[in-house]
Protein backbone atom coordinates (compact mmCIF):
# COMPACT_ATOMS: atom_id res chain seq x y z
CA UNK A 1 0.00 0.00 0.00
CA UNK A 2 3.04 2.34 0.82
CA UNK A 3 4.88 1.08 -2.36
CA UNK A 4 1.34 2.18 -4.33
CA UNK A 5 1.25 5.29 -2.62
CA UNK A 6 5.11 6.19 -3.28
CA UNK A 7 4.81 5.03 -7.03
CA UNK A 8 2.07 7.47 -7.52
CA UNK A 9 3.38 10.88 -5.90
CA UNK A 10 6.96 9.33 -7.94
CA UNK A 11 6.67 10.22 -11.69
CA UNK A 12 10.33 9.16 -12.10
CA UNK A 13 11.85 6.67 -10.74
CA UNK A 14 15.68 5.49 -11.11
CA UNK A 15 16.68 2.18 -9.37
CA UNK A 16 20.70 1.15 -10.15
CA UNK A 17 20.41 2.43 -13.69
CA UNK A 18 23.42 2.07 -15.88
CA UNK A 19 23.75 2.65 -19.94
CA UNK A 20 26.52 1.44 -22.11
CA UNK A 21 27.37 2.14 -25.15
CA UNK A 22 29.78 -0.20 -27.18
CA UNK A 23 32.97 0.43 -25.92
CA UNK A 24 31.81 3.40 -23.20
CA UNK A 25 29.43 3.24 -19.56
CA UNK A 26 28.35 6.47 -20.25
CA UNK A 27 26.03 6.26 -17.20
CA UNK A 28 25.92 3.90 -13.85
CA UNK A 29 24.26 3.46 -10.72
CA UNK A 30 21.90 6.40 -10.93
CA UNK A 31 19.28 5.85 -7.85
CA UNK A 32 16.61 8.71 -7.72
CA UNK A 33 13.31 9.70 -7.94
CA UNK A 34 11.11 12.85 -8.74
CA UNK A 35 8.05 13.72 -7.18
CA UNK A 36 4.74 14.76 -9.37
CA UNK A 37 4.58 19.06 -9.33
CA UNK A 38 8.47 19.05 -8.64
CA UNK A 39 11.18 21.36 -10.59
CA UNK A 40 14.51 20.22 -10.77
CA UNK A 41 17.93 21.33 -12.81
CA UNK A 42 20.13 18.69 -14.40
CA UNK A 43 23.58 19.81 -14.75
CA UNK A 44 26.99 18.69 -15.95
CA UNK A 45 29.80 19.23 -18.45
CA UNK A 46 29.13 18.32 -22.16
CA UNK A 47 28.97 14.89 -22.22
CA UNK A 48 28.39 14.15 -19.00
CA UNK A 49 25.09 12.08 -19.79
CA UNK A 50 22.57 14.88 -19.12
CA UNK A 51 20.75 14.14 -22.61
CA UNK A 52 21.27 9.93 -22.09
CA UNK A 53 19.78 10.31 -18.95
CA UNK A 54 16.30 12.18 -20.26
CA UNK A 55 16.38 9.95 -23.47
CA UNK A 56 15.93 7.17 -20.80
CA UNK A 57 12.92 8.88 -19.28
CA UNK A 58 10.94 9.15 -22.73
CA UNK A 59 12.56 5.74 -24.20
CA UNK A 60 14.64 7.00 -26.89
CA UNK A 61 16.72 4.76 -25.50
CA UNK A 62 16.57 1.27 -22.94
CA UNK A 63 18.85 1.21 -19.93
CA UNK A 64 21.05 -1.90 -19.82
CA UNK A 65 21.27 -1.91 -16.56
CA UNK A 66 18.60 -1.05 -13.46
CA UNK A 67 15.22 -0.31 -14.01
CA UNK A 68 13.64 3.17 -15.25
CA UNK A 69 10.08 3.83 -14.00
CA UNK A 70 7.42 6.42 -15.44
CA UNK A 71 4.46 7.30 -14.10
CA UNK A 72 4.32 4.27 -12.13
CA UNK A 73 5.54 1.65 -15.31
CA UNK A 74 8.80 0.47 -16.24
CA UNK A 75 9.52 2.03 -19.43
CA UNK A 76 11.31 -1.30 -20.95
CA UNK A 77 8.26 -2.86 -20.80
CA UNK A 78 6.51 -0.56 -22.99
CA UNK A 79 5.32 -2.13 -26.09
CA UNK A 80 6.04 -0.18 -29.26
CA UNK A 81 2.48 0.25 -30.26
CA UNK A 82 1.86 1.92 -27.07
CA UNK A 83 4.94 4.03 -26.72
CA UNK A 84 3.32 7.37 -29.01
CA UNK A 85 0.68 7.37 -25.98
CA UNK A 86 3.26 7.03 -23.36
CA UNK A 87 4.99 10.54 -25.27
CA UNK A 88 1.79 12.13 -25.75
CA UNK A 89 2.05 12.53 -21.65
CA UNK A 90 5.86 13.69 -21.80
CA UNK A 91 6.47 17.23 -23.01
CA UNK A 92 10.17 17.43 -24.99
CA UNK A 93 12.22 21.08 -25.14
CA UNK A 94 15.51 19.85 -27.07
CA UNK A 95 18.31 22.26 -27.70
CA UNK A 96 17.94 22.01 -31.73
CA UNK A 97 14.32 22.78 -31.14
CA UNK A 98 13.15 20.62 -33.86
CA UNK A 99 10.67 22.76 -35.44
CA UNK A 100 9.63 22.31 -38.99
CA UNK A 101 11.01 24.73 -40.74
CA UNK A 102 8.27 24.42 -44.04
CA UNK A 103 5.25 24.87 -41.23
CA UNK A 104 4.16 28.49 -39.52
CA UNK A 105 4.81 28.38 -35.97
CA UNK A 106 0.83 28.02 -35.17
CA UNK A 107 1.09 24.47 -37.19
CA UNK A 108 4.10 23.65 -35.63
CA UNK A 109 2.75 23.93 -32.21
CA UNK A 110 -0.82 22.50 -33.19
CA UNK A 111 0.43 18.82 -34.55
CA UNK A 112 1.48 17.89 -31.29
CA UNK A 113 -2.41 17.72 -30.81
CA UNK A 114 -3.44 16.63 -34.54
CA UNK A 115 -1.67 13.96 -34.07
CA UNK A 116 -3.75 12.78 -31.31
CA UNK A 117 -6.71 12.95 -33.27
CA UNK A 118 -7.46 16.88 -31.99
CA UNK A 119 -9.88 18.81 -34.87
CA UNK A 120 -7.30 21.07 -36.37
CA UNK A 121 -9.57 24.18 -35.90
CA UNK A 122 -9.37 23.57 -32.12
CA UNK A 123 -6.07 22.56 -32.41
CA UNK A 124 -4.80 25.63 -33.97
CA UNK A 125 -6.87 28.17 -31.36
CA UNK A 126 -5.23 26.34 -28.70
CA UNK A 127 -1.79 26.84 -30.17
CA UNK A 128 -2.50 30.59 -31.10
CA UNK A 129 -3.43 30.71 -26.98
CA UNK A 130 -0.46 29.60 -25.56
CA UNK A 131 2.12 31.19 -28.57
CA UNK A 132 0.28 34.54 -27.21
CA UNK A 133 1.30 33.47 -23.45
CA UNK A 134 4.63 32.64 -24.84
CA UNK A 135 5.28 36.20 -25.75
CA UNK A 136 4.90 35.78 -29.69
CA UNK A 137 1.41 36.72 -30.77
CA UNK A 138 2.93 39.01 -33.30
CA UNK A 139 4.42 36.28 -35.32
CA UNK A 140 2.24 33.42 -35.62
CA UNK A 141 2.59 33.70 -39.27
CA UNK A 142 5.97 33.35 -39.20
CA UNK A 143 7.89 30.27 -40.43
CA UNK A 144 10.70 28.68 -37.53
CA UNK A 145 13.67 30.22 -39.33
CA UNK A 146 12.80 33.54 -39.23
CA UNK A 147 12.68 33.46 -35.62
CA UNK A 148 15.62 33.86 -33.16
CA UNK A 149 17.04 31.47 -31.04
CA UNK A 150 15.00 32.66 -27.88
CA UNK A 151 11.45 32.45 -29.75
CA UNK A 152 12.19 29.44 -31.47
CA UNK A 153 12.21 27.48 -28.04
CA UNK A 154 9.29 29.14 -26.89
CA UNK A 155 7.64 27.80 -30.04
CA UNK A 156 9.32 24.65 -28.30
CA UNK A 157 7.97 24.91 -25.15
CA UNK A 158 4.25 25.86 -26.58
CA UNK A 159 4.05 22.53 -28.80
CA UNK A 160 5.83 21.18 -25.61
CA UNK A 161 2.96 21.59 -23.44
CA UNK A 162 0.05 22.29 -26.12
CA UNK A 163 -0.74 18.25 -24.92
CA UNK A 164 -1.07 19.08 -20.90
CA UNK A 165 2.05 16.46 -20.40
CA UNK A 166 2.35 15.33 -16.98
CA UNK A 167 6.40 16.01 -17.18
CA UNK A 168 8.16 18.07 -19.16
CA UNK A 169 11.74 17.60 -19.72
CA UNK A 170 14.11 20.14 -21.68
CA UNK A 171 17.53 19.53 -23.04
CA UNK A 172 19.75 22.69 -23.13
CA UNK A 173 17.02 24.70 -24.15
CA UNK A 174 19.23 28.12 -23.40
CA UNK A 175 22.42 26.65 -25.16
CA UNK A 176 22.36 29.26 -27.52
CA UNK A 177 20.55 32.37 -25.70
CA UNK A 178 21.95 34.82 -24.04
CA UNK A 179 21.53 34.77 -19.46
CA UNK A 180 19.05 37.50 -20.21
CA UNK A 181 16.97 35.37 -23.13
CA UNK A 182 17.56 31.88 -20.71
CA UNK A 183 16.70 33.85 -17.54
CA UNK A 184 13.09 34.72 -19.56
CA UNK A 185 12.68 31.18 -20.75
CA UNK A 186 12.99 29.62 -17.27
CA UNK A 187 10.19 31.96 -16.28
CA UNK A 188 8.15 30.34 -18.61
CA UNK A 189 9.05 26.90 -16.79
CA UNK A 190 8.50 28.60 -13.60
CA UNK A 191 4.60 29.54 -15.04
CA UNK A 192 4.22 26.11 -16.12
CA UNK A 193 5.59 24.57 -13.03
CA UNK A 194 3.74 26.42 -11.10
CA UNK A 195 0.50 25.16 -12.41
CA UNK A 196 1.93 21.05 -11.46
CA UNK A 197 4.00 20.35 -14.67
CA UNK A 198 6.86 18.65 -13.14
CA UNK A 199 9.81 19.89 -15.02
CA UNK A 200 13.28 17.97 -15.34
CA UNK A 201 15.36 21.16 -17.00
CA UNK A 202 19.15 19.84 -18.15
CA UNK A 203 21.45 22.90 -18.58
CA UNK A 204 25.49 23.24 -17.91
CA UNK A 205 24.91 26.71 -17.03
CA UNK A 206 25.96 27.54 -13.63
CA UNK A 207 24.33 30.72 -13.34
CA UNK A 208 21.56 29.64 -14.64
CA UNK A 209 21.03 27.03 -11.49
CA UNK A 210 22.13 29.89 -8.92
CA UNK A 211 19.80 32.15 -10.08
CA UNK A 212 16.40 29.93 -9.15
CA UNK A 213 15.90 28.28 -6.01
CA UNK A 214 15.35 24.56 -7.52
CA UNK A 215 16.98 21.32 -6.49
CA UNK A 216 20.00 19.92 -8.29
CA UNK A 217 20.73 17.03 -10.05
CA UNK A 218 24.69 16.63 -10.94
CA UNK A 219 26.31 14.69 -13.58
CA UNK A 220 29.70 13.86 -13.45
CA UNK A 221 31.18 10.94 -15.50
CA UNK A 222 27.56 9.15 -15.70
CA UNK A 223 27.30 9.63 -11.97
CA UNK A 224 25.17 11.37 -9.97
CA UNK A 225 27.05 12.64 -7.47
CA UNK A 226 25.57 15.47 -5.81
CA UNK A 227 22.05 16.96 -4.99
CA UNK A 228 20.27 19.44 -2.86
CA UNK A 229 19.01 16.99 -0.26
CA UNK A 230 22.17 15.22 -0.05
CA UNK A 231 20.56 11.78 1.07
CA UNK A 232 22.63 9.21 0.62
CA UNK A 233 21.07 5.72 -1.57
CA UNK A 234 18.13 6.48 -3.17
CA UNK A 235 17.25 10.14 -3.21
CA UNK A 236 13.97 11.92 -3.36
CA UNK A 237 13.55 14.95 -4.63
CA UNK A 238 10.52 17.29 -3.84
CA UNK B 1 -7.31 35.62 -37.85
CA UNK B 2 -5.33 33.21 -39.34
CA UNK B 3 -6.47 32.03 -42.92
CA UNK B 4 -5.80 28.11 -43.46
CA UNK B 5 -7.57 26.37 -46.38
CA UNK B 6 -6.53 22.78 -45.44
CA UNK B 7 -7.95 20.54 -42.89
CA UNK B 8 -4.91 18.77 -42.42
CA UNK B 9 -1.41 19.94 -41.31
CA UNK B 10 0.54 19.25 -44.25
CA UNK B 11 3.49 18.22 -41.47
CA UNK B 12 5.54 15.66 -43.82
CA UNK B 13 5.52 17.59 -47.61
CA UNK B 14 5.72 14.65 -49.30
CA UNK B 15 4.01 16.21 -52.19
CA UNK B 16 7.39 18.19 -52.78
CA UNK B 17 9.47 14.86 -53.68
CA UNK B 18 11.16 14.57 -56.72
CA UNK B 19 10.38 11.22 -56.80
CA UNK B 20 6.91 10.81 -56.41
CA UNK B 21 6.66 13.06 -59.55
CA UNK B 22 7.17 10.20 -61.71
CA UNK B 23 4.74 7.67 -59.93
CA UNK B 24 1.72 9.29 -62.07
CA UNK B 25 3.65 8.77 -64.75
CA UNK B 26 5.04 5.33 -64.58
CA UNK B 27 1.04 3.97 -63.34
CA UNK B 28 -0.44 6.52 -66.49
CA UNK B 29 1.77 4.28 -68.72
CA UNK B 30 1.26 0.95 -66.97
CA UNK B 31 -2.27 1.17 -66.53
CA UNK B 32 -2.63 2.55 -70.54
CA UNK B 33 -0.34 -0.95 -71.45
CA UNK B 34 -2.51 -2.76 -69.40
CA UNK B 35 -5.48 -1.65 -70.96
CA UNK B 36 -4.90 -2.42 -74.64
CA UNK B 37 -3.33 -5.80 -73.36
CA UNK B 38 -6.70 -6.47 -71.53
CA UNK B 39 -8.99 -5.28 -74.06
CA UNK B 40 -7.57 -7.27 -76.74
CA UNK B 41 -6.82 -10.34 -75.09
CA UNK B 42 -10.39 -10.53 -73.72
CA UNK B 43 -12.09 -9.46 -76.75
CA UNK B 44 -9.66 -12.61 -78.99
CA UNK B 45 -11.25 -14.94 -75.89
CA UNK B 46 -14.96 -13.34 -76.51
CA UNK B 47 -14.53 -14.17 -80.03
CA UNK B 48 -13.27 -17.82 -79.33
CA UNK B 49 -16.36 -18.46 -77.14
CA UNK B 50 -18.92 -16.95 -79.64
CA UNK B 51 -17.33 -19.70 -82.05
CA UNK B 52 -17.21 -22.53 -79.69
CA UNK B 53 -19.98 -24.20 -80.52
CA UNK B 54 -22.59 -26.00 -78.50
CA UNK B 55 -22.36 -29.75 -77.81
CA UNK B 56 -19.34 -31.92 -78.81
CA UNK B 57 -21.60 -34.56 -80.32
CA UNK B 58 -21.49 -33.04 -83.95
CA UNK B 59 -19.18 -33.64 -86.92
CA UNK B 60 -18.55 -31.86 -90.12
CA UNK B 61 -18.26 -33.73 -92.93
CA UNK B 62 -15.74 -31.65 -95.69
CA UNK B 63 -16.38 -33.30 -99.33
CA UNK B 64 -13.84 -31.45 -101.71
CA UNK B 65 -15.08 -30.88 -104.90
CA UNK B 66 -11.93 -29.73 -106.97
CA UNK B 67 -12.32 -32.62 -110.10
CA UNK B 68 -15.04 -33.47 -109.18
CA UNK B 69 -17.15 -33.89 -112.65
CA UNK B 70 -20.95 -34.28 -110.75
CA UNK B 71 -20.56 -32.45 -107.30
CA UNK B 72 -24.89 -32.97 -106.45
CA UNK B 73 -24.31 -36.30 -106.98
CA UNK B 74 -21.10 -36.78 -105.09
CA UNK B 75 -23.63 -34.48 -102.04
CA UNK B 76 -26.74 -36.53 -102.66
CA UNK B 77 -24.70 -39.90 -102.12
CA UNK B 78 -23.03 -38.86 -98.73
CA UNK B 79 -26.48 -37.88 -97.68
CA UNK B 80 -27.86 -40.68 -98.22
CA UNK B 81 -25.17 -42.49 -96.55
CA UNK B 82 -25.69 -40.54 -93.87
CA UNK B 83 -29.38 -40.42 -92.90
CA UNK B 84 -29.20 -44.75 -93.28
CA UNK B 85 -26.13 -44.77 -90.17
CA UNK B 86 -28.06 -45.42 -86.68
CA UNK B 87 -26.02 -42.55 -84.76
CA UNK B 88 -27.13 -39.83 -87.73
CA UNK B 89 -29.62 -37.92 -86.10
CA UNK B 90 -29.68 -35.23 -88.48
CA UNK B 91 -27.65 -34.25 -91.63
CA UNK B 92 -27.19 -30.61 -93.15
CA UNK B 93 -25.59 -29.31 -96.16
CA UNK B 94 -24.24 -26.10 -94.98
CA UNK B 95 -24.34 -23.96 -98.18
CA UNK B 96 -21.62 -21.91 -100.09
CA UNK B 97 -23.04 -18.33 -98.50
CA UNK B 98 -22.79 -19.45 -94.39
CA UNK B 99 -19.55 -21.09 -95.36
CA UNK B 100 -18.02 -17.91 -96.23
CA UNK B 101 -19.42 -16.29 -93.55
CA UNK B 102 -17.70 -19.14 -91.34
CA UNK B 103 -14.11 -18.06 -93.24
CA UNK B 104 -14.85 -14.38 -92.71
CA UNK B 105 -13.56 -13.97 -89.11
CA UNK B 106 -10.18 -15.67 -90.44
CA UNK B 107 -9.78 -14.12 -93.56
CA UNK B 108 -11.19 -11.10 -93.18
CA UNK B 109 -12.18 -10.16 -97.23
CA UNK B 110 -14.54 -12.95 -98.47
CA UNK B 111 -14.55 -11.70 -102.12
CA UNK B 112 -10.40 -12.62 -102.25
CA UNK B 113 -12.28 -16.35 -101.99
CA UNK B 114 -14.87 -16.16 -104.53
CA UNK B 115 -12.71 -17.63 -107.09
CA UNK B 116 -12.07 -20.59 -105.30
CA UNK B 117 -13.70 -24.35 -105.45
CA UNK B 118 -15.04 -24.60 -101.49
CA UNK B 119 -15.68 -28.25 -100.68
CA UNK B 120 -18.99 -29.14 -99.77
CA UNK B 121 -19.37 -29.25 -95.90
CA UNK B 122 -22.40 -31.12 -94.01
CA UNK B 123 -23.13 -30.72 -90.88
CA UNK B 124 -24.24 -33.77 -88.48
CA UNK B 125 -25.72 -33.92 -85.30
CA UNK B 126 -25.37 -37.39 -83.58
CA UNK B 127 -28.03 -38.85 -81.05
CA UNK B 128 -27.00 -38.40 -77.58
CA UNK B 129 -25.64 -41.53 -76.25
CA UNK B 130 -25.89 -43.35 -79.33
CA UNK B 131 -22.11 -45.26 -80.13
CA UNK B 132 -20.33 -44.20 -83.31
CA UNK B 133 -18.23 -45.82 -85.16
CA UNK B 134 -15.99 -43.15 -86.97
CA UNK B 135 -14.16 -44.99 -88.94
CA UNK B 136 -17.19 -47.16 -90.40
CA UNK B 137 -18.32 -43.73 -91.45
CA UNK B 138 -15.39 -42.47 -92.79
CA UNK B 139 -14.60 -45.90 -94.80
CA UNK B 140 -18.38 -45.36 -96.25
CA UNK B 141 -18.27 -42.27 -96.96
CA UNK B 142 -14.28 -42.52 -98.89
CA UNK B 143 -16.27 -44.63 -101.59
CA UNK B 144 -18.21 -41.93 -102.76
CA UNK B 145 -15.14 -39.47 -102.10
CA UNK B 146 -11.81 -40.50 -101.31
CA UNK B 147 -10.60 -37.44 -99.92
CA UNK B 148 -13.23 -36.91 -97.64
CA UNK B 149 -12.76 -35.61 -93.88
CA UNK B 150 -14.60 -36.33 -91.23
CA UNK B 151 -14.12 -33.80 -88.20
CA UNK B 152 -15.48 -34.43 -84.37
CA UNK B 153 -16.40 -30.43 -83.38
CA UNK B 154 -15.03 -31.45 -80.21
CA UNK B 155 -11.86 -32.09 -81.00
CA UNK B 156 -11.27 -28.13 -82.22
CA UNK B 157 -13.89 -26.86 -79.66
CA UNK B 158 -11.11 -27.92 -76.76
CA UNK B 159 -8.40 -26.54 -79.07
CA UNK B 160 -10.72 -23.38 -79.16
CA UNK B 161 -10.92 -23.56 -75.20
CA UNK B 162 -7.43 -23.98 -74.21
CA UNK B 163 -6.54 -20.93 -76.33
CA UNK B 164 -9.51 -19.03 -75.16
CA UNK B 165 -8.56 -19.77 -71.35
CA UNK B 166 -5.16 -19.13 -72.32
CA UNK B 167 -5.75 -15.54 -73.28
CA UNK B 168 -7.36 -15.04 -70.08
CA UNK B 169 -4.98 -16.90 -67.92
CA UNK B 170 -2.23 -14.26 -69.75
CA UNK B 171 -4.83 -11.11 -69.13
CA UNK B 172 -4.64 -11.93 -65.46
CA UNK B 173 -1.09 -12.65 -65.48
CA UNK B 174 -0.48 -9.09 -67.42
CA UNK B 175 -2.58 -7.41 -64.27
CA UNK B 176 -0.79 -9.18 -61.60
CA UNK B 177 2.54 -8.08 -63.04
CA UNK B 178 1.14 -4.44 -63.27
CA UNK B 179 -0.14 -4.58 -59.64
CA UNK B 180 3.25 -6.23 -58.88
CA UNK B 181 4.88 -3.17 -60.96
CA UNK B 182 3.07 -0.90 -59.07
CA UNK B 183 3.61 -2.37 -55.64
CA UNK B 184 7.52 -2.33 -56.37
CA UNK B 185 7.65 1.04 -57.72
CA UNK B 186 5.76 2.47 -54.98
CA UNK B 187 7.61 0.78 -52.29
CA UNK B 188 10.94 2.45 -54.12
CA UNK B 189 9.15 5.47 -53.85
CA UNK B 190 8.20 5.57 -50.16
CA UNK B 191 11.40 4.45 -49.05
CA UNK B 192 12.91 7.37 -50.71
CA UNK B 193 10.78 9.63 -49.04
CA UNK B 194 10.89 8.22 -46.25
CA UNK B 195 14.52 8.70 -46.19
CA UNK B 196 14.38 12.30 -47.35
CA UNK B 197 11.60 13.25 -44.50
CA UNK B 198 13.51 10.99 -41.90
CA UNK B 199 14.52 13.96 -39.32
CA UNK B 200 10.28 15.36 -39.79
CA UNK B 201 9.30 11.39 -38.58
CA UNK B 202 11.65 11.70 -36.06
CA UNK B 203 10.22 14.79 -34.30
CA UNK B 204 6.60 13.28 -35.17
CA UNK B 205 7.41 10.79 -32.92
CA UNK B 206 9.15 12.31 -30.70
CA UNK B 207 5.76 14.03 -30.22
CA UNK B 208 3.79 11.40 -29.86
CA UNK B 209 3.12 10.44 -33.29
CA UNK B 210 2.38 6.81 -33.36
CA UNK B 211 3.41 4.94 -36.57
CA UNK B 212 -0.35 4.43 -38.47
CA UNK B 213 -0.21 8.10 -38.38
CA UNK B 214 2.87 8.49 -40.37
CA UNK B 215 1.81 5.81 -42.43
CA UNK B 216 -1.68 7.17 -43.30
CA UNK B 217 -0.07 10.26 -44.97
CA UNK B 218 2.53 8.61 -47.43
CA UNK B 219 -1.06 5.76 -48.36
CA UNK B 220 -2.98 8.65 -49.19
CA UNK B 221 -0.40 10.46 -51.40
CA UNK B 222 -0.05 6.74 -53.33
CA UNK B 223 -3.22 6.35 -53.41
CA UNK B 224 -4.04 9.81 -54.77
CA UNK B 225 -0.83 9.63 -57.19
CA UNK B 226 -1.67 6.04 -58.52
CA UNK B 227 -5.25 7.43 -59.03
CA UNK B 228 -4.59 10.10 -60.99
CA UNK B 229 -1.57 8.17 -63.53
CA UNK B 230 -4.18 5.32 -63.52
CA UNK B 231 -7.31 7.82 -64.90
CA UNK B 232 -4.72 9.09 -67.27
CA UNK B 233 -3.73 5.90 -68.57
CA UNK B 234 -7.47 5.22 -69.17
CA UNK B 235 -7.86 8.60 -70.68
CA UNK B 236 -5.55 7.31 -73.51
CA UNK B 237 -6.68 3.98 -74.03
CA UNK B 238 -10.33 4.45 -74.42
CA UNK B 239 -9.49 6.70 -77.49
CA UNK B 240 -6.90 4.31 -78.77
CA UNK B 241 -8.88 1.32 -78.47
CA UNK B 242 -11.92 2.97 -80.23
CA UNK B 243 -8.93 4.13 -82.75
CA UNK B 244 -7.71 0.54 -83.33
CA UNK B 245 -10.80 -0.30 -83.72
CA UNK B 246 -11.93 1.83 -86.79
CA UNK B 247 -8.41 1.07 -88.05
CA UNK B 248 -9.14 -2.96 -88.00
CA UNK B 249 -12.34 -2.10 -89.52
CA UNK B 250 -10.76 0.59 -92.72
CA UNK B 251 -7.85 -2.45 -93.00
CA UNK B 252 -10.34 -5.64 -92.97
CA UNK B 253 -8.77 -7.03 -90.17
CA UNK B 254 -10.45 -10.32 -88.83
CA UNK B 255 -13.20 -10.06 -86.59
CA UNK B 256 -11.49 -12.29 -84.10
CA UNK B 257 -8.37 -9.50 -83.82
CA UNK B 258 -10.42 -6.23 -83.76
CA UNK B 259 -10.08 -4.96 -80.22
CA UNK B 260 -13.76 -4.66 -78.94
CA UNK B 261 -14.66 -2.59 -75.96
CA UNK B 262 -18.19 -4.86 -74.55
CA UNK B 263 -19.86 -3.70 -71.34
CA UNK B 264 -17.55 -5.68 -69.08
CA UNK B 265 -14.56 -4.55 -70.38
CA UNK B 266 -15.53 -1.11 -70.13
CA UNK B 267 -16.04 -1.75 -66.46
CA UNK B 268 -13.03 -3.62 -65.86
CA UNK B 269 -10.50 -0.79 -67.96
CA UNK B 270 -12.85 2.27 -65.61
CA UNK B 271 -11.64 0.32 -62.13
CA UNK B 272 -8.67 0.04 -63.15
CA UNK B 273 -7.11 3.42 -61.56
CA UNK B 274 -9.14 2.22 -58.10
CA UNK B 275 -7.30 -1.38 -58.65
CA UNK B 276 -3.84 0.83 -58.88
CA UNK B 277 -4.97 3.26 -56.27
CA UNK B 278 -5.80 0.63 -53.95
CA UNK B 279 -2.77 -1.84 -54.31
CA UNK B 280 -0.32 1.73 -54.07
CA UNK B 281 -2.19 2.18 -50.85
CA UNK B 282 -1.17 -1.00 -49.74
CA UNK B 283 2.51 -0.72 -50.87
CA UNK B 284 3.23 2.32 -48.95
CA UNK B 285 1.09 1.69 -45.86
CA UNK B 286 3.17 -1.71 -46.10
CA UNK B 287 6.58 -0.29 -46.51
CA UNK B 288 6.08 2.49 -44.03
CA UNK B 289 4.97 0.31 -40.98
CA UNK B 290 7.93 -2.26 -42.14
CA UNK B 291 10.34 0.38 -41.96
CA UNK B 292 9.24 2.40 -39.32
CA UNK B 293 9.03 -1.24 -37.05
CA UNK B 294 12.15 -1.78 -37.56
CA UNK B 295 13.18 1.75 -36.15
CA UNK B 296 11.66 0.42 -32.80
Amino acid sequence: MAQMRQEMIEIVRFDQVGLRYPGRQVLQNLSFSLRIGSFHFLTGVSGAGKTSLLKLIYRGIIATQGSVKVFGKDVSRIKTSTLPIFRQRIGLVLQECSLLSHLNIVDNVALALTITGARLNMARGQAIELLQWAGLGDYLKSKPTTLSDGQKQRVAIARAVITRPLILLADEPTGHLDHDAATRLVHLFQELNRIGTTILFATHSRTLVADFPYPELHLSHGQLITNSSHQSGSRSYA
Amino acid sequence: MLNHPSQTIDDIPIGQDVSSRYVCWIVGLMVFLLSLVFVGAMSISTSLNQWNLSGSNRLTIELPMHGATNPESVIQSAMEVLKKMPTVARAKLVDNQEILTLLQPWVGQVNLLEDLTLPALIDVDLKQNAPLNLDEMTAKLRVISPDVRVEEHSQWQQMLEKLRLSLEVMAYLFIGLIAATVFVTITLVTRSSLATHSSIIDVLRLVGANNQYIAQKFQRRAFWLAMKGGLWGVIFALPTILFLNWLSLRLGVSEALKPTLSFFLLIAILSLPFFVGCTSLIAARFSVLRTLARLG
